[in-house]
């Protein structure tokens, strides 16, 4: 008979441990692949972002790496090697060519960057290194992938179960950047007053359209206002319920959407919404698979027990 | 950003003094912040220019958080200055040197980055509408690359100083005199 505790820890266990088909985590793999070689073309010309004479900050350890490579007047090289090796990386992952190693190596580049040149990133950035830092530890290679055709014979790919959890931590950090993002405005007058979006809208290096919003319109961005905070602040209660995880993501799409429309942020929005696929059930994305096997392949509710 | 959104519209401009032997000294100056026309609806290559946006915000913010209080006189010289908005002067004097001063006698002397602001209106306040097409024609000066002066030579302003163009509040925040 099984006693609480062991009920307790069985139920952990399937909660981090429940084996789920692998191609949710190649879907998270291409997405990511492709916002950060969306971001890669954004950076560019290469001399202006790579290059560490460019607008880029000037080395603070006279003694550092960056230091010692612009003194021997190597900065441009360094840079176009850094961009070739991020774009080489980010197009294995895409394709899924040693895509274990490829998600690894645009992980490593992705940090490198932070170091290289900080400037010109954005939350975005900071969004895909916590994403593929989880990807890191499971294989987005057994399906959708090149790796995958190369080793099935017969077509059919290996669709056997993943455990689950680095999908649980990419879900908790989606909903901890929200509810993060969330508290950090409530602590400006802005978001309480309801004149935050308006702000916002408002700003040249910001704002798509060039023209002023029309006052007849401007009593509903204190709605906008009030429900982008509410939003954030719900979402990780929302998600967290099958009956509202759906709804919440259609929300969160729209939200994301209309930010892309009015606003240019750079990949932020692609980054995000990106990120949702983690929320989809494993099991709907796998049949997604025009070359999965008949669902008696996939995996049933099992555990891998660590 | 958008935790606390300014109200204020940013913009970013590198004033280059430009001298050769036995020339008349003669400026350029040009808007690089924001990278894209603000007269214009942002497609695809304003996607780009976000990054360029990104670098020079953080560039500024950086710079005020570590310029020291008592740098903030007339005579102050840069190596007073934190260095970060150095990259931003070096690389558009550069560039600017690259495409104007090839195979010229003439050279930069000395680069200058302004930084600009101008009120956004006040929530539920109407529309400017002359005031933003002062502000945007006094832009369009700038729209076809760095625009030049040749007959009328501003003196090196002091540092600090203020300039008023259509609404938009210039503070001369570095220079360099290479």
């Amino acid at each position: 008979m099984k006693t609480p505790a062991s009920a307790l820890s069985g139920r952990w266990e399937a909660y981090w441990f429940e084996l789920v088909p692998p191609h949710v985590f190649a879907l998270l793999r291409i997405l990511f692949a492709a916002v950060a070689l969306l971001s890669l073309a954004g950076l560019t010309p290469v001399e202006m972002f790579w290059s560490l004479d460019g607008l880029s900050p000037l080395p603070s350890n006279p003694s550092g790496p960056r230091a010692w490579l612009m003194a021997r007047g190597l900065s441009a090289a360094a840079g176009w090697a850094f961009f070739g090796y991020s774009a080489v990386a980010a197009s294995a992952m895409l394709v899924g060519l040693r895509s274990d190693a490829a998600v690894l190596c645009t992980f490593l580049g992705l940090s490198l960057q932070t170091y290289w040149n900080r400037l010109p990133l954005s939350s975005a950035h900071q969004v895909e290194l916590v994403v593929l830092f989880c990807l890191i530890w499971t294989e987005t290679g057994r399906v959708w992938s090149l790796d995958a055709r190369r080793h099935t014979r017969d077509g059919a790919q290996d669709a056997t179960g993943l455990p689950i959890w680095p999908l649980r931590l990419i879900r908790a950090q989606v909903a901890l950047i929200y509810l993060s993002s969330a508290l950090w405005k409530l602590s400006y007058p802005a978001w309480r007053d309801g004149t935050a979006v308006y702000w916002a809208l408002n700003l040249n290096g910001f704002h798509r359209f060039p023209w002023p919003i029309p006052v007849a319109l401007e009593p509903l961005l204190p709605f906008f206002t009030w429900g982008t905070l509410l939003f954030e602040l719900l979402f990780p209660v929302l998600v967290w319920f099958r009956a509202t995880r759906g709804p919440v993501l259609v929300m969160g799409l729209g939200l994301h959407l209309g930010l892309w429309l009015t606003l240019e942020i750079g990949p932020f929005s692609w980054v995000m919404i990106a990120s949702y696929v983690a929320f989809l059930d494993p099991r709907r994305v796998a049949r997604l698979s025009v070359t999965t096997p008949s669902s008696d392949r996939l995996p049933s509710t099992g555990t891998l027990r660590p | 950003m958008f935790s606390n959104p300014p109200r204020v519209d940013t913009y970013f401009r590198v004033r280059y003094y430009i001298e050769s032997e036995g020339g008349r000294p003669w400026t350029a100056t040009e808007l690089v912040g924001p990278a894209h026309r603000e007269d214009r609806i942002r497609l695809v290559s304003s996607f780009r220019d976000s990054f360029q946006d990104k670098a020079l915000e953080l560039a500024g913010e950086g710079f005020l958080r570590r310029r020291k209080p008592a740098a903030i006189a007339p005579g102050t010289r840069p190596n007073e200055l934190p260095d970060d908005l150095a990259p931003v002067g070096r690389v558009f004097a550069r560039r600017f040197a690259n495409a104007r001063l090839r195979n010229s006698a003439q050279r930069i002397v000395r680069t200058e980055v302004w930084v600009g602001t101008a009120d956004n209106k006040a929530f539920g306040s109407p529309v400017d509408r002359q005031g933003l097409a002062d502000r945007r024609a006094a832009l369009l000066e700038y729209a076809d690359g760095p625009a030049e002066h040749r007959l009328r030579v501003p003196l090196y302003p002091p540092y600090h100083g203020v300039q008023e163009e259509a609404g938009i509040r210039w503070v001369l925040e570095y220079f360099e005199e290479p």
